[in-house]
């Protein structure tokens, strides 16, 4: 069942495989670059690393321009989900071959976990490994980073994510039975998924925190970069009276302010519980799966 | 060079042919004695067409007593039969005492099987059918009717012989 | 003995069409059975039952004893199934084919399958997608064959192939059939084939049994008699009507039983299974099979 699987899936092995070094090589070379560089920076306001002029940093000066690595760890898990994932059951079906493989000396619970064992563990520790490179990356950049923008990209998350996007292919594909449809379906659900926790739950994960201060300027990424800083501040007159935020109408005199935020601290506690989150619901995907091809898939 | 490549080349061509002569003459002597041919028109069941195949292959001194009939895998695997209906032209042959099959060896021509005809009388028996023929289309009978005629005695004395 | 194949009242239902209704069929072992019907008529729904990739709706179905749905092993291994247009992969090559039958089989002859390919000069290396036909439907075969079932499904194995081809997968077929005394069930519209290879028949139309049995006894049993028009309270002694077709002058009828006192105006005429077959489905009414079996079950 192992040589079948690779023998079945090997294109697949060998475009993740790729696309992963592509990534994690990008995201290494510019890590590599900045450590170089690290000693000779001129001390800055505000970026806390530097870059050589030679051609190596500036290939890298133009990796970080186009800002792909980042863009591509936030699609590769959606892409490994529709892409490895949704045909994964569903080309069998499509093909009919299911027909030929289930009748063989392997019982379907084996034949399917198998394959997912040997289709997800290496996709998820590729991410893992990329994501990984990330952090590293941005630990380069110095105590002031804002790791809260890149929160779908560091290597908890973006393996979870992976898992999640994965599951969620397989159970479309095994339910719609064709490859293209369940791939759409796919991308579409992941998107949803993703962007409502991250816009929606996330947020709540732990309490967050609420700073009130006179001093006008001490809230906000400008203040405090390393904490994540929710909604809009809210400014008050001295009488206390709402006066609005900070694209509304400001009428009379802001005396403090008011905003919620998530202390930098909390950062990797965030990670874990969203990587749990997305991994629990990966897990209770993966065993709709196995109970609808073991039971119930023609 | 080339002349000499040429040379070798020949003598492994005729090595090659020696051998494949060789195969072909031990190979010979493990190949079925005699084959069969399944009408699916003749409106016969095909265990009947085997039967009949054999007798008159004995009939022609083809197949001779203790000669060993072809094995229902080689049968079925030149005519795509099944095989228990090989097995049952074959155990129909046994019971007319024709054949007599012998477990885990094959089925065999048995010792006591009538000698076949002899041509003198094959030739007799012929010349005399001809002449037969002859008078009938003299007489007005065409071939088909002919065919019927001689299909409805032969029937008519297999019931004679049953009663 | 266990028959390979018994069902009792087998019904499957997709939505809200029953594709095989009440279904009792035993087919006994060591045959070669022949599964005719109609397209549509539930012959390829029985076939996966038996395969084990569909769950029956209502009644039962075992091979060897054991439901097939349940994926045993021991099923698995002694079951070899060849799917309509013999699914296989088209990006494999023929070597990986058999490297994926061995993988997935722990009773599998390697030597015998390289054998049988090689005798029928098919290149290991070839795409199976580049196959013929007629080498595709004998690479399926011989894979399924390659684990020594006892058992072989095979659901319309030669729709598409050429005659040549036809009759080279029969004699395959038949030749393993004769060296290790597999039972099989396959279902065919070619009655030539069906007429030389099966000695177990089958009919299905409207996921009803027709008939079922060897197909000497049935030849045996049926009768066309042909005679003069018959009035419409004519009956029938001693044999069941299968159908009845009648002009101005003259009456044909089907009949399942022994041949009655035929009087004057009346003969026989041959009934060939061919004939039989197209009897049975232009009557989908006419049921021969009584179930017994679902008496025997449950008794």
């Amino acid at each position: 069942m192992i040589w079948v699987t690779w023998r079945q899936h090997r294109l697949e092995a060998l475009w993740a495989l790729v696309l992963a070094a592509l990534l994690g090589g990008s995201v290494g070379y510019v890590a590599l670059q900045i450590s170089f560089a690290s000693g000779r920076c001129p001390s800055t306001v505000g970026f806390g690393y530097c870059l050589s002029s030679d051609p190596f940093g500036q290939i890298a000066q133009a990796i970080l321009r186009f800002n792909l690595a980042q863009y591509g760890l936030v699609v590769l898990p959606a892409l490994a989900g529709a892409f490895i994932g949704a045909p994964l059951v569903a080309r069998e079906i499509e093909n009919g071959t299911q027909h030929l493989a289930w009748t063989q000396g392997v019982t379907r619970m084996r034949w399917l976990l198998v394959k997912l064992a040997l289709v997800f563990i290496p996709l998820i520790a590729a991410a893992a490994l990329v994501g990984y490179l990330e952090v590293v990356f941005l630990n380069l950049q110095g105590p002031q980073v804002n790791r809260w923008d890149i929160f779908d990209q560091q290597a908890p998350v973006v393996a979870a994510a992976t898992f999640f996007a994965l599951a969620l292919g397989v159970a479309f594909g095994a339910v719609i039975r064709r490859s293209i449809p369940a791939m759409a379906a796919t991308l579409l659900a992941f998107v949803v998924v993703r962007v409502g926790i991250a816009e929606l739950v996330r947020s709540h994960y732990v309490a967050p925190l609420v700073k009130t201060t006179h001093d006008l300027n001490a809230v906000g990424s400008q203040a405090d970069p390393t904490a994540w800083w929710l909604g809009f501040p809210n400014y008050y007159d001295s009488a206390g009276h709402l006066l609005g935020n900070l694209i509304g109408p400001s009428v009379g005199q802001p005396s403090y302010v008011v905003q919620s935020f998530q202390p930098g601290d909390r950062f990797w506690a965030f990670e874990t519980i969203e990587s749990a989150i997305l991994c629990t619901l990966a897990l209770l995907i993966l065993g709709f799966v196995v109970y609808w091809v073991t039971r119930r898939a023609t | 060079m080339l002349h000499n490549y040429n040379s070798m080349s020949s003598h492994f061509t005729d090595l090659f042919r020696l051998t494949a002569d060789f195969l072909m003459c031990y190979c010979a002597s493990t190949m079925a004695l005699i084959s069969f041919h399944l009408d699916p028109n003749s409106g016969v069941s095909y265990y009947v067409q085997l039967m009949q195949q054999v007798r008159q292959a004995l009939l022609f001194g083809l197949l001779k007593a203790g000669d060993q009939l072809p094995t229902v895998k080689e049968v079925v695997a030149q005519v795509a039969l099944n095989p228990n209906t090989v097995l049952r032209a074959y155990r129909d042959l046994e019971h007319e005492g024709l054949v007599l099959s012998r477990p885990g060896l094959g089925t065999f021509v048995a010792s006591s099987v009538p000698p076949a005809v002899a041509q003198s009388s094959y030739r007799l028996l012929r010349t005399e059918l001809e002449r037969w023929i002859r008078k009938a289309h003299e007489a007005g009978l065409d071939d088909d009717t002919l065919a019927a005629l001689v299909a409805h005695v032969l029937h008519a004395r297999t019931d004679e012989v049953v009663a | 003995m266990i028959a390979p194949i018994e069902a009792t009242g087998l019904g499957k239902r997709f939505g809200r069409t029953w594709a095989l209704d009440d279904c009792s069929i035993r087919v006994p072992a060591g045959k070669i059975a022949g599964l005719v019907g109609p397209n549509g008529a539930g012959k390829t729904t029985f076939l996966h039952l038996a395969a084990g990739l569909l769950r029956p709706t209502a009644g039962e179905i075992t091979v060897f004893g054991r439901s097939p749905h349940g994926q045993l092993l021991l099923l698995l291994d002694r079951v070899g199934f060849v799917a309509q247009d013999t699914p296989l992969y088209s990006g494999f090559s023929v070597g990986d084919m058999l490297r994926f039958g061995r993988e997935l089989n722990r009773r599998w002859d390697q030597a015998d399958v390289e054998e049988r390919l090689r005798s029928l000069d098919i290149p290991f290396d070839k795409r199976v997608g580049q196959l013929s036909g007629g080498q595709r439907s004998q690479v399926a075969l011989t894979l399924a064959l390659g684990k020594h079932p006892e058992l072989l499904l095979l659901d319309e194995p030669v729709a598409r192939l050429d005659p040549l081809a036809r009759r080279e997968f029969m004699r395959r077929l038949t030749e393993a059939v004769a060296e290790e005394g597999i039972t099989v069930l396959l279902s065919s519209h070619v009655m030539a084939d069906l007429e030389r290879v099966c000695d177990y028949l089958i009919i299905i139309a409207a996921g009803r049994v027709q008939v079922a049995g060897e197909i000497e006894a049935l030849l045996a049993s049926h009768h066309l008699i042909v005679g003069p028009r018959l009035n419409a309270n004519a009956r029938l002694s001693g044999a069941e009507l299968v159908k009845a077709q009648h002009t101005e002058r003259q009456s044909s009828l089907w009949i399942r039983g022994s041949v009655p006192e035929l009087g004057a105006g009346w003969r026989e005429e041959p009934l060939p299974l061919e004939e039989l077959v197209i009897t049975y489905l232009s009557a989908p009414r006419a049921v021969t099979l009584p179930r017994p079996q679902l008496e025997e079950a449950a008794s």
